[in-house]
């Protein structure tokens, strides 16, 4: 599993581009999908999900449906329109982030 | 498991307890918490809680949680407020320019938008201000 120091400023861009692509997604389906989908190698924590979510919600970047799942409340967050343009910025600076990083770790032989 | 009404409502008493009062936080940590429960295979309800809240980090990370909740609630309000500033300070300086160029011009109601001024400022930007900093103090302290 990666350190939180290596993952800290992408989960951010994880989270947006996972509710991007499924449409729709409940915090604990966030955690589940990203562990099963990286092999277990990036774990976002519980304390680190919520606060991001509500501050992604804060700035109308998601928006939230509310389920009842019998007595309970579910909350599927979505990316609202004008998340989408977020989500196409934060998607591009990720790739070249990704880029930029290989021209560090795997430099090319002169 | 399958969980009862009864879990459900002692998630909910145990959350509050431990300090989640916001109502949005509350309801994703609830479901979190019973999402978790519902797909382990085991029956023991306070043994699953008690794994459930160690995968949170504890009540202190609850207590965080609210913390950070409050603190993005307070940002918008402190932006706000200082939106409010700014456009009282604005119509200040606007008003006290209009009062000169009306002296300055022997112009009548000179002392009306200097008055007004003074207004805005003792009626809207002092008390903005100690409003702000009275919430950051609290948010501070907690």
């Amino acid at each position: 599993m990666y350190s939180k120091e290596l993952t800290k400023g992408t989960l951010q861009p994880i989270i947006l581009a996972l509710i991007n692509t499924k449409g729709r997604m409940y915090g604990y389906e966030i955690t589940q999908d990203v562990k099963r989908m990286t092999s277990g190698k990036i774990d976002i924590s519980e304390g680190a999900l919520y606060p991001i979510l509500h501050k992604l919600e804060a700035k109308k970047v998601l928006e939230t449906e509310k389920v009842f799942i019998g007595k309970r409340v579910r909350k599927y967050y979505k990316v609202t329109k004008e998340g989408k343009k977020m989500v196409e910025t934060v998607t591009e600076e990720i790739n070249d982030f990704i880029e930029t990083l290989s021209l560090i770790f795997n430099p090319k032989p002169i | 498991m399958e969980l009862s009404e009864k879990h459900i409502a002692f998630i909910e008493n145990s959350l509050a307890l431990y300090g989640v009062e916001n109502k949005d936080l509350k309801e994703d940590l609830v479901d979190h918490i019973c999402t978790y429960i519902e797909n382990q295979d085991a029956d023991d309800f306070n043994m699953l809680y008690q794994q459930a809240l160690q995968k949170f980090g504890g009540y202190t990370s609850f207590q965080n949680l609210q913390l950070e909740t409050h603190h993005q609630k307070l940002a918008k309000q402190i932006i706000t407020v200082n939106k409010l500033k700014f456009s009282a300070g604005f119509i200040v300086i606007l008003l006290l320019v209009m009062s000169l160029v009306f002296q300055m011009m022997q112009w009548p109601y000179a002392n009306a938008w200097i008055l007004g001024a003074i207004l805005i400022s003792v009626l809207i930007i002092l008390p903005a201000h100690f409003y702000a900093n009275y919430k950051k103090s609290i948010h501070n302290y907690s």
